[in-house]
């Protein structure tokens, strides 16, 4: 019986380990091990993040007030997004995913003076939303298939990650989307 | 049951165990312990000032401060369900060594939440001699008077923290002049009506 013990405890902890590095994410996945999944219209909230989609549309043109427009095909979210617990350094980073390829929200429209037109790199205030929109150029063979938008505030790993997938073919395509400029949300 | 010798076998193992574990735990936890208040800005020891009191931190004499609910926010754009928390540190200076500091912080003592000044964001104009931060060119005493926003259900009392910094453009050998950067700064604690 003395002999058998060690073995088995040395069994166990084998076992145990083992089960530890087979669940462990690797190195790519572990930094994005806190994703979760937004539903339009339902409010959402991780570590120092908080959203509600209110809409998306795929359109093949965007415009702003001031009579710019761009086009294309255009993938566009109009969302409420706050921070939950800091302010400091707080800035909402937003991008698309569709088939393997990552595109970061557009930074293009003219806006009114003192106007945010997007709400990438918009601060984010605990407690208190914005609303705002934020538009990704699509590659035009995407219009069939699935994206996924993922957002985060600022782009520090091991951090939430809000992620909206939206099947493309169930979204009409509208010929043109008015960007409206980021403000506080009305609620 | 283990035998009474066992335990005096291994005395010496089991003596530096009840060394080690403590010290383990408290290591594990010292990094979220610190981040409480490091987490941006190096505050990690704060000189917490009472109500109706001053500190002296960096070379100059700070407080008392003076915070209120602004109720009156004509010309200002106030996001709904929110409200504006304003605040004035007085900071008197010594002249040969004006102190640097970055914008106040404010922090829900109950959540945790931080909020930067918001000046900007409610439309108010903010003039170079204006303190919204340390003003390094005066040679005067001044006030810091900032505007906070807080959702409407947000409740004190708060914190508001202030982090002296030192000149960095200066060198290294700048950083005997007066400010520090041992992550000592101002804490008050204030609780607006």
């Amino acid at each position: 019986m003395k002999r058998v013990v060690p073995w088995l405890i040395t069994l166990a902890l084998l076992t145990g380990a083992w089960l530890v590095a087979l669940f462990t994410p690797d190195t790519e996945d572990a930094p994005r091990a806190f994703i979760s999944s937004a539903t339009i219209g339902q409010p959402i909230e991780g570590r120092n993040i908080a959203i509600t989609v209110h809409e998306v549309h795929l359109a093949e043109a965007i415009s702003t007030s001031t009579g710019w427009s761009a086009d294309g095909t255009w993938f566009v979210v109009d969302l409420d997004a706050a921070a939950v617990v800091t302010q400091y350094g707080t800035l909402l980073n937003a991008t698309l995913i569709v088939e393997g390829r990552t595109f970061v929200a557009t930074e293009r429209g003219v806006a009114e003076p003192l106007e945010n037109i997007s709400l990438l790199k918009t601060q984010l205030v605990p407690g208190i939303p914005k609303r705002g929109m934020v538009a990704f150029p699509i590659p035009d063979d995407a219009e069939a298939g699935t994206v996924t938008v993922e957002f985060n505030a600022s782009q520090a790993p091991y951090d939430s990650i809000i992620a909206l997938t939206v099947d493309l073919s169930t979204v009409p395509v509208e010929d043109e989307v008015r960007l409206v400029p980021v403000d506080w949300s009305a609620r | 049951m283990i035998a009474r010798g066992w335990w005096r076998t291994n005395a010496l193992s089991l003596s530096i165990l009840l060394v080690l574990v403590p010290a383990s735990a408290w290591s594990i936890t010292w990094n979220a312990r610190n981040n409480q208040n490091s987490i941006y800005l190096d505050r990690i020891t704060p000189n917490l000032v009472e109500p109706g009191e001053t500190t002296e931190l960096a070379g100059a004499t700070w407080g008392p401060i003076r915070s209120a609910v602004i109720h009156d926010t004509t010309g200002m754009t106030v996001p709904s369900g929110t409200k504006v928390v304003g605040i004035a540190i007085p900071v008197d200076i010594d002249p040969s060594d004006p102190v640097r500091c970055d914008r106040p912080l404010l922090i829900e003592q109950d959540s945790g939440r931080q909020w930067n000044e918001m000046s900007y964001e409610l439309g108010l104009e903010v003039r170079s001699t204006d303190a919204i931060d340390c003003l390094f060119d005066s040679l005067e005493d001044y006030e810091i008077i900032v505007p906070f926003i807080v959702p409407e259900d947000s409740v004190g009392p708060y914190w508001v923290d202030v982090v002296p910094y030192s000149d960095s453009l200066a060198g290294a050998d700048a950083a005997d002049g007066g400010t520090g950067t041992d992550g000592r700064f101002v804490r008050f604690s204030i609780d607006p009506r």
